[in-house]
């Protein structure tokens, strides 16, 4: 069932022409760049202020007014620019132990960013000037850090699928 | 042998170019360095043309400045090792050349926006912050720039490069 969805996304016109075009694909890495390049930007910027780094800048405003907006329009690339370059080549990448973890990545940093939002931030409008944010705070930034990073490793990493075999 | 030669050749070259992980280990840095220094120069570029204005300009530019720096650390280091592991390619390379006239003009963009930031009297923009409206084309060059520079990059991948 799940991979005759991938095998119609990978028969689909669209897919082909990311595949076969001579544009298609380099264009997909590109805008896929762009988005990194916006997401993990903003989102460091943000957790170091979180984890209680350049402490004199209002965390509610650098966040809220500034940062989040970025992020999620490098988020909006990412994802439009991730399925084109997915559906191209659906069944192999599906098969790539590297993307399998770059998605839980993924996953693991969303959750630990439903965290921050639903549990540690309502008292962000608390954290101005000087304000060392809580532990809890201060603990899902710095996770938060280390999984965007892991996930840009596990992206570039499913370039070279010979990696990851298994002496078999 | 000439110095491109000497350099493509020598053991380090090589010991780098036939690794299975030095070079994918090193594109993993370059591509977090880049997404440091990017989008930490972009950010101040956008901030110094108006938006975000609820935070405070020369306290996000020195936040946002020092990852920036870091970053480029991060891009050079590795990018001048993969360039040597396979200099006999990069240095012949067209795409090569323009990304880095294009990494020239980025940099000056990342010197302005840190002078503007810091000083030995302290940061001129403390007192004196740039008209928005004047610093838009500005911002928008230099995010230009990156961009530019970012797409260079990925189409060494298939020009005049490698993967």
């Amino acid at each position: 069932m799940f991979y005759n969805i991938l095998d119609w996304l990978y028969n689909t016109s669209y897919a082909e022409m990311m595949r076969d075009s001579l544009w298609g694909y380099p264009i997909g890495e590109t805008v896929h760049l762009f988005g990194i390049t916006l997401l993990f930007g903003s989102i460091l910027l943000a957790d170091l202020r979180f984890i209680g780094i350049a402490r004199h800048i209002p965390a509610g405003a650098l966040s809220g007014g500034y940062l989040l907006r970025a992020t999620w329009i490098g988020f909006a690339l990412i994802v439009l620019s991730g399925l084109s370059l997915f559906a191209a080549y659906a069944i192999d990448t599906i098969n790539s132990p590297i993307f399998i973890a770059k998605i839980a990545l993924i996953a693991v940093a969303g959750v630990n960013m439903l965290f921050f939002t639903f549990r540690v931030s309502n008292g962000m409008h608390l954290w101005d000037r000087d304000v060392t944010p809580p532990t809890a705070a201060r603990i899902s930034a710095a996770l938060s850090i280390a999984l965007w990073t892991l996930t840009i490793f596990a992206g570039r990493l499913i370039a070279y699928p010979e990696i990851f075999e298994t002496a078999s | 042998m000439s110095l491109v030669e000497v350099i493509h050749n020598s053991a380090y070259a090589a010991h780098i170019r036939e690794s299975q992980y030095i070079y994918p280990l090193m594109q993993c840095v370059h591509i977090t360095g880049l997404a440091m220094f990017a989008g930490g120069v972009a950010l101040v570029n956008v901030r110094v043309a108006g938006l975000g204005s609820a935070v405070p300009l020369v306290d996000l530019g020195r936040h946002a400045m020092r990852v920036a720096w870091i970053g480029l650390a991060m891009i050079v280091l590795t990018g001048v090792n993969m360039a040597a592991s396979f200099l006999e390619v990069f240095a012949v390379s067209t795409v090569m050349q323009v990304k880095l006239g294009f990494i020239l003009l980025a940099l000056a963009n990342a010197v302005i926006l840190q002078r503007g930031l810091a000083g030995a009297g302290g940061a001129p923009w403390a007192i004196s912050p740039p008209d928005p409206a004047a610093a838009r084309k500005w911002a928008a060059l230099g995010i230009a720039v990156l961009l530019t520079i970012i797409t260079l990059g990925k189409l060494l991948a298939y020009i005049g490069g490698k993967d």
